[in-house]
Formats: structure tokens, sequence, C-alpha cells
């Protein structure tokens, strides 16, 4: 039997990628129409399995992002959800210099669309408001992790060799919503028939983590607030930013309790903003290399974590990532980590291996991070405590930042950053992805 | 013998979401069964701290209630 088929397909043990595309003759004899073509979990020894010119085909599809963009964060007065995309979209199409007609795809990380504006196919009505045509359009969901899911499917687009140029973007809307309508909707990240009723929170969960983190390895309020003090140095220099003046610690350590030990200003804040990223097959002068672009699920509901100290899905994409790329967290020199609360930073940075286990908590509040002092920086854009957090948006917002790192332009640049590692995370870590970017 | 409840870590929700009267304590739970969610019938400056062992008292909207074990 011989299959002639156009199909991407993940392997769902060795998280290897398969691909066959048309004219192709593959697996002969065999009952599944899929081979593998290309890695993108950690387990690429079963490369070994390949054929020559299956490896030649796997490592010959680089993908590059040829431009960014973002609206500034923060309250959009003049702006709706389809506004802020549109004209994130724009100015990512511009950055990238190219027009619509060159956008083989979109896809287009929402969280609370469905929820606070009713909207759904957004992704079919951005790609119509934008004029690309009747290209594939596709709308993803996961939580504040939205945008680096998209990021990732249109990466793997390229990849697959199903799209030469894919425009991604993500977008959110949440300040013309009440605080209560806005924290309904974020709940809806939390598991629905223990989490949700009990009446359990995303401060509340960080506030566990928080002071599992401080029971396990001695993490102190001043630690804590050394996170929003680095964020809001770096912040304060970027013009996008949500909150641009620095705080002190003692602000920071009196603000009202919203979930003990977290206090106001250890809460990335609602935002409205979208933020865009153009990827492509075909590289620029301008474009920055794609290393690495990896996803992992994890617990949904408080019963499935066994440890509050850590986030499963980080791991497993990190290291998913760190195999694709061939560097490792030594090599990272600019990381734009999800910041959600202050506390997840330093537990991001430990999942990420940046930091050594137990020890990221004093290593921030000793400086080790910060644009200050030389070598790893983290969130240098201000991270979601000061750039602001529209959820769906973020992650690319992230990317943003990191493009203008390695472009050289980036408002608290790390000088001569050649790796940078993006790392955006959905829900309680439901969900988690880890891009890596390097100079082209 | 009762089953050991033992505190992972706690917080005070003083910011809820409709339909919750804050500030209530909410507490990660050691069970036999592994982590669970709980509410610790206690006021919210008594938040237990890791370590602390409850007794199981009842549920309330799907979620078990704990309060402090007589030491």
């Amino acid at each position: 039997v011989t299959h002639h088929v156009r199909a991407e397909h993940v392997l769902p043990r060795s998280g290897l990628a398969a691909r066959a595309v048309d004219g192709d003759t593959l697996l002969d004899g065999c009952c599944d129409p899929v081979t593998v073509v290309r890695p993108i979990g950690p387990e690429v020894g079963a490369l070994s399995a390949l054929g020559e010119r299956d490896r030649e085909a796997m490592t010959a599809q680089n993908v590059y992002v040829t431009g960014t963009a973002m609206t500034p964060f923060g309250r959009a007065e003049h702006l709706d959800l389809l506004g802020l995309a549109v004209s994130a979209g724009r100015a990512a199409m511009v950055d990238a210099q190219i027009t619509p007609s060159d956008v083989d795809a979109i896809y287009v990380g929402s969280f609370l669309a469905q929820s606070l504006q009713r909207q759904g196919v957004l992704a079919s009505l951005v790609a119509r408001e934008l004029g690309l045509g009747p290209v594939p359009a596709t709308a993803l969901e996961g939580a504040c992790a939205s945008a680096g899911i998209a990021l990732r499917h249109g990466l793997m687009a390229c990849r697959a060799g199903m799209a030469r140029t894919v425009l991604c973007l993500g977008v959110e809307q949440m300040s013309r919503h009440s605080v209560a309508e806005v924290t309904a909707g974020l709940s809806e990240a939390l598991e629905a028939t223990t989490d949700q009723s009990g009446g359990l929170t995303f401060a509340g969960f960080f506030g566990l983590v928080a002071q599992a983190h401080t029971a396990r390895y001695g993490t102190t309020r001043e630690q804590l607030s050394a996170v929003g003090v680095k964020n809001r140095e770096h912040g304060a220099s970027n013009q996008q930013a949500m909150f641009r003046k620095p705080l002190a610690a003692d602000e920071i350590a009196s603000s009202r309790l919203i979930a003990d030990p977290l206090r106001l200003l250890d809460c990335s804040p609602i935002a409205d903003g979208a933020a865009a990223a153009v990827v492509s097959v075909e590289p620029t002068d301008r474009s920055v290399r794609v290393l690495a672009a990896a996803q992992a699920s994890g617990a949904v509901a408080l019963r499935h974590v066994d440890d509050l100290t850590t986030f499963p899905a980080t791991l497993a994409a990190a290291a998913a990532a760190y195999a694709e790329a061939g560097v490792g967290p030594d090599d990272v020199d600019v990381a734009e980590v999800h910041d959600c609360f202050s506390v997840a930073e330093i537990v991001d940075c430990e999942d990420l291996g940046l930091l050594p286990r137990g020890e990221a908590a004093g290593m921030v509040e000793a400086g080790t991070t910060s644009a200050r002092t030389p070598g790893l920086v983290v969130n240098p854009s201000g991270g979601l405590l000061s750039r602001g957090h529209p959820v769906g948006a973020t992650g690319l917002a992230q990317v943003h930042e990191l493009v203008g790192q390695l472009r050289g332009t980036a408002p608290v640049q790390v000088p001569g950053a050649q790796v940078a590692l993006a790392h955006n995370l959905g829900g309680c870590g439901a969900s988690a992805t880890v891009t890596l970017l390097g100079r082209a | 013998m009762p089953e050991d409840y033992r505190v992972v870590a706690s917080t005070v929700v003083r910011v809820a979401p409709t339909g919750f009267a804050a500030p209530y304590v909410l507490a990660a739970v050691r069970t036999a069964g592994g982590l669970a969610l709980g509410r610790i019938d206690v006021g919210p400056d008594d938040a237990p701290l890791p370590g602390t062992a409850l007794e199981s008292i009842g549920t309330q909207d799907g979620v078990a209630v704990y309060r402090p074990a007589p030491s």
C-alpha cells in the first residue's frame, strides 16, 4: 500500500512531530499513513531511525520571525477587541515589510473574547479586517498562554511546509468590563467542579505557591518585592508598558493584601492590548531565527498538582525546547518569563533552569537578573508586572521584546544578546510554551 | 483510624469572585489521595501554617471543609 497524504501529526509517546506531504511516497506496507520528518520533542535520539533524506528535509526548514509589533498595554480608550488586533497585525506586517497578500495563514490567541465580548470566530474576523483574503484563520485558547500557543502553531505551519509566511497574533480587551466580570472570565481557566466552586482564584492559587515556596526554601517578603522592584525599573524605559513608575520595596510590601502573602503590587494588572509576529521560512536582514518552539500541558485542578513549587508543563516545554535548539539554560542571554505574580517569576526561573532550584529568590534580590548587572537579564520589558497582562496577548508581547533584543534595538538592551527565551504559562500550569530565538 | 490531613500551604482570599464572601481561608491539603483544595473553618488571622494537622468537618459547595485538629 502506498499512501499519498498531506497531514501533520504529533506522535503521542515520542513527542515527535510527523509530516507527510503531497507527492511523497511514504511507508509502503505500513498501516499508519504518517512518517516522522521533524522533531519537536525531547527524544531526538529517535531520529536515528530516519532516513538521510528525511533528516535533511527536517533540518533544512529554518523559520524566522521577520516582524513584530504590539499596541501600548493598559487601558485602550479608543480601540475595541478587533481594533486592537488589527492595529498590532498591521504594524507587524509593516515591520516585516510584507503586504496582506503575502500572508498564507493567521493564528489568533485570545482567552476572554468569548466570555467578555461574546465574540467567536475571532480569527476569521481579524483576517477579513486585515484584508488577508480567504486564508486559513484559526483561533486558539490556552488561557494566559494563548499567544504563545498561537505563535507555535504558526511556526509549525511553516515548518510543515503548509505555509511560507504566517501572521501570529494575540489580543485581549479587559478594561471595559467590571472586575467581577473579568474575575469570572479568568476563573474559567480553573477547574470548574471543585476549584471554581470552592472559591479558588488565580491570586489564591499563587498565594498557595508563594507559601509553599516559603516553607521549602525560606523565600521572604523582601525577595518577593525584589521581583516587582526590578521589573518596574526595567519597565520604566518601555514606552508601551502600562506602569512606568519605579516602585520601592516597601510600597509593594505595604500594598493591600489580595491573597496572603500576595499583595496588590505582587499581581500583574488587568489590561487591554494586542501583539503580533510575522513568521516565515524566508529570512530578511532584520529577522531572527527560531531555535525552538515547544509546548506542554500540566495540571488544571489543584488535585492534579503534586508539588506547588514547580510547574511540570514548564519543565517539559523547557526540556523539549533546549533539546530542539541544542542549547542549554546557560546559553540564554535574556528571558521574558511569565511573572503573572511576583512568586511566579521565581518559580519560572527555577523551572527553566535559568537559576538554581531554591536559590532564585535570593538571586533576584541580589540583582543577578537585573539589567544593572552583567549576565542573564530576566524581563527587561518590565514583564507582566510592569508591562501589563492582557492575557491573550502576553506571549507575543514577550516575543516582540526579544526580537528587539536580538536586533539590538530594545529600550533596556542586553549587550550582545545572542540567545533569547520566551516563557508563557496558562492557567495554574495547564499549559506552557517555551520559545528560543537566536540571531539569524 | 481517621485519615491524616495536613496543610501544604494556605492563603486568605481577600478579593473573591461573585458569590463568595471574602475573606476566607483556603488550603492545599495533603490527603491519602494526594493534594486537594480545602476550605479551613477559621478566621483570616488564624490561617494554618504548612504542616498543621487538620480534621474534616464536612463539605461545602463540593469542597471539603477542615479545621485544625486538636493537639
